[in-house]
């Protein structure tokens, strides 16, 4: 009997301790991270840089990881057209080159502008959470009457020959067009 | 389209009456899980609400109060062209056109041209009400409403942190970040009665900044006669502005101003001018904390029939924001003046000085304590001190509780205060009017209860119910123990209003959504014992017992749009004016992705009406088509 209980007690705590981190995974992230992978349904890689057949398609977070395992949930059983999805963590943007999409997320906004310059004008889809200055990605996210949406730069995405499809063009809160 | 969510997926979070929305503070405890949201659309995946981000955007307004928020889509859906038509979609609004140019509105009652003094109206925090008589000239205000990001209209005093004159209730209206406006905006539309013009053009200011310009025209032809007053009220203006906003990491900072001049008939010259300047700087301290400041000059010039009033207006606010455990906290401190001239040739009655420089000064702090998950308490406290009253209190208390998931309920207990005006202080003509120079300020206690929330995946639903003791309401009597000349104006009435407002959503179909509303107004007043009230209770204004309103909005095919709205308004009493029904359509065709062409039509099911009572200004409403289009560049 006290075997049982002391059984039933750490698999309480066991439960316990494995869904924290998942409720302490917020909404917002999981959107976002649900967000990431279908982005690049709607933009068009040059020739050059799109993924081999049989190569899959580079999905990174570069800097700090605020999605954790949500991420990689949210990419599983997925494909982009021939290609399956892998996930890529990059502390900084050396190996950025395998990337096709980069979600980029330094420790400041000082650190995400530095990563976002290294990338320069690479065919790399790049995201992220700063909307303002130059910390600013192609399609960066914001936060509006409590949903996750996000504004599109399709001047920056231009001069690094990709293209967005006016559909995800149509959601995005705003567009900063190409010139 | 976004509907489809609600579907077997369980959420937590915000939750929203009919565009209104209260950040909730518990934290997700059921939410959709990654491989569900991995399923939805983009669309769809922008629709869904998460909670822990709202209270990062939080609006001035969260307060659980009666709020209705008029959002972007609603604005570009309407078929009002300009900003009280366009109020009307407010369930918590009455709105009495009054002529060509003038509307009456209020929330909560005493509507009137003279009346309808209890609301405070706020554009980016620019507050419209003018201390002349604490009404609104709405003609004054023409802002390009493709500019608009939301108004959020509260029924009741609204909490601690709005500025004066917040009694009955609060207009906030924003306009967008100009850099959320980049690129042109053309918009032209042409009717039997109205024809308007604007044109934007938003560019980008280095990478964290944007600024934009706008111009707008219209021109608009008088209403026909109404019951008993006749005059030409053919009216037209220009309108031009522009809003810059910088700022990259911690520091955002706000740049806008508007210039207008608009022209009447009846004499050479008359019309009104205006122009506003504003600014707003926000600085985030730390993740905790962040202090804004606000400056605003606002100067205009009315003048009509041997009539002429002016006002220039300076304001400064600044207000502190920061949470620490449990508490979110607000501090923050105002003072605006005012220097106003009123010159009147027409008739005897005048300002007594003509001109006079008025202040008005104010405290605030409200703590918002989160007792546990899903309750929440609210202290606030305002002190005021205008040039024409005493340090006024102003608390208010409110709780928020949140049983479950789709429900949040609210109660509040405020008081609130009109100071007084110009006119209540200082209007006389004698030897029939003499100044009141002991007018105080009229008061509020109101107690309120609400329910919001979603009661099903595809409707939502906010009720309210209010019940307000009024004192020092304004009356006339005269001077002398036993009549006589002068008389003065008073503060001898005292009485109850009570009601319950009501507005809903529901999605019948991805594709078509209905809203309904209603808000119903009892009134109970009194003179007080050993007085009279000579102006025959003109004050309380002149309301509905009910409004009801009904809005269907369709997308017939992606680029096809169909939206119709009915309404229905309660006889009017004193002095009369039969109730109506009437209704309002509009189609729209995106013929590419920047050109948008629409039909539209307003009052629908009358060649005209009578819709205020007023007897000596009141026009007619009459039926009006009109053609517009919008093009993107």
């Amino acid at each position: 009997m006290r075997r049982l209980l002391a059984f039933s007690l750490t698999s309480a705590l066991a439960a316990a301790l494995a869904s924290a981190p998942a409720a302490a995974q917020s909404l917002e992230q999981s959107v976002k991270a649900a967000f990431l992978p279908k982005f690049a349904r709607y933009v068009t890689w040059p020739p050059t840089a799109r993924p081999s057949p049989g190569q899959p398609f580079v999905l990174c977070v570069i800097g700090s990881d605020p999605f954790g395992a949500a991420l990689d949930r949210a990419v599983a059983g997925q494909q982009l057209e021939q290609s399956a999805i892998l996930v890529r963590r990059l502390s900084s943007t050396a190996g950025a080159d395998s990337c096709h999409l980069a979600f980029v997320h330094g420790a400041s906004a000082k650190a995400t502008e530095q990563m976002l310059d290294q990338i320069g004008r690479a065919p790399v889809l790049t995201v992220t959470d700063s909307r303002y200055g130059n910390a600013r990605g192609m399609i960066h996210f914001a936060i509006n009457r409590g949903r996750v949406s996000f504004h599109v730069d399709d001047a920056m995405a231009a001069r690094s020959s990709l293209s967005i499809s006016s559909r995800l063009l149509g959601v995005a809160m705003s567009v900063r067009q190409r010139s | 389209m976004h509907m489809r969510i609600f579907q077997g997926l369980h959420f937590v979070g915000i939750i929203c009456g009919a565009g209104a929305c209260a950040p909730a503070r518990a934290e997700i405890v059921d939410q959709p899980s990654v491989e569900q949201l991995s399923q939805l659309s983009i669309e769809e995946l922008a629709q869904v609400e998460v909670t822990a981000a709202s209270k990062r955007a939080e609006p001035l307004s969260a307060a659980p109060a009666a709020v209705y928020v008029i959002t972007e889509p609603e604005i570009a859906r309407s078929p009002a062209t300009s900003l009280p038509d366009l109020l009307r979609q407010a369930p918590n609004l009455q709105t009495q056109q009054i002529d060509a140019r003038s509307y009456a509105i209020t929330a909560r009652g005493f509507n009137g041209a003279e009346t309808a003094n209890k609301l405070l109206a706020l554009i980016d925090g620019r507050s419209i009400y003018t201390p002349l008589f604490s009404g609104i000239f709405w003609e004054l205000h023409n802002p390009l409403l493709e500019d608009l990001h939301q108004i959020e209209v509260v029924s009741g005093p609204g909490g601690t942190l709005f500025g004066p004159n917040a009694v009955n209730g609060v207009v906030s209206i924003t306009t967008k970040d100009a850099r959320d406006t980049l690129g042109g905006l053309a918009r032209a539309t042409a009717g039997a009665r109205e024809r308007t013009a604007a044109v934007r053009y938003g560019f980008a200011l280095g990478d964290a900044g944007a600024m934009r310009v706008y111009a707008s025209a219209f021109e608009r032809q008088g209403l026909p006669a109404g019951a008993r007053a006749d005059f030409d009220d053919d009216f037209r203006g220009v309108q031009a502005g522009f809003r810059l906003d910088y700022g990259a990491g911690d520091d955002a900072f706000t740049l806008q101003g508007d210039v207008f001049d608009t022209d009447l008939d009846p004499m050479p010259g008359d019309g009104d001018k205006g122009h506003n300047i504003l600014a707003r700087w926000t600085k985030r301290l730390s993740d905790r904390s962040s202090v804004q400041v606000r400056a605003y000059y606002d100067s205009y010039d009315r003048r009509a029939i041997l009539v002429r009033d002016s006002l220039d207006t300076f304001d400064l606010e600044t207000q502190f924001n920061a949470t620490w455990g449990a508490h979110d906290v607000v501090l923050g401190a105002g003072v605006r003046t005012t220097k106003d001239l009123f010159d009147n040739d027409l008739n005897a009655f005048v300002l007594n000085p003509e001109s006079k420089r008025l202040w008005v000064a104010n405290f605030f702090g409200q703590d918002r304590i989160a007792l546990n998950d899903r309750l929440s308490l609210i202290l606030g406290l305002k002190a005021e001190r205008s040039s024409f009253s005493g340090i006024e209190l102003l608390p208010n208390v409110r709780l928020a509780w949140q049983p479950n998931d789709r429900t949040l309920l609210w109660s509040a207990v405020s008081r609130a205060v009109r100071t007084p005006s110009r006119i209540d202080r200082q209007l006389e003509n004698l030897p029939l009017l003499a100044q009141a120079t002991e007018f105080e300020s009229e008061k509020l206690i109101a107690f309120e209860a609400g329910y919001r929330g979603q009661p099903s995946d595809s409707t939502t639903l906010s009720v309210s119910v209010f019940y307000n003791l009024y004192d020092d309401i304004r009356t006339t009597e005269f001077t002398g123990p036993t009549g006589g000349l002068p008389i003065r104006l008073a503060n001898s009435l005292e009485g109850e209003t009570y009601g319950v407002e009501l507005w809903g959503t529901q999605q019948i179909a991805p594709w078509w959504q209905l809203r309904l509303g209603l808000a119903t107004l009892g009134k109970n007043f009194h003179v007080k014992e050993g007085h009279v009230d000579l102006a025959n209770r003109a004050s309380l204004g002149n309301d509905p017992d009910f409004k009801a309103t009904l809005r269907s909005q369709m997308d017939l095919t992606s680029r096809l749009a169909f939206d119709f709205g009915l309404r229905a308004s309660d006889d009017l009493d004193n002095p009369p004016a039969k109730g109506y029904i009437d209704a309002d359509a509009r189609l729209a065709w995106r013929a590419t992705d920047g050109i948008e062409l629409y039909v539209a039509g307003n009052n629908l099911l009358h060649d005209r009406r009578d819709e205020s009572g007023d007897p000596k200004r009141a026009q007619s409403v009459e039926r009006t088509i009109y053609a517009g289009t919008r093009v993107r560049f």
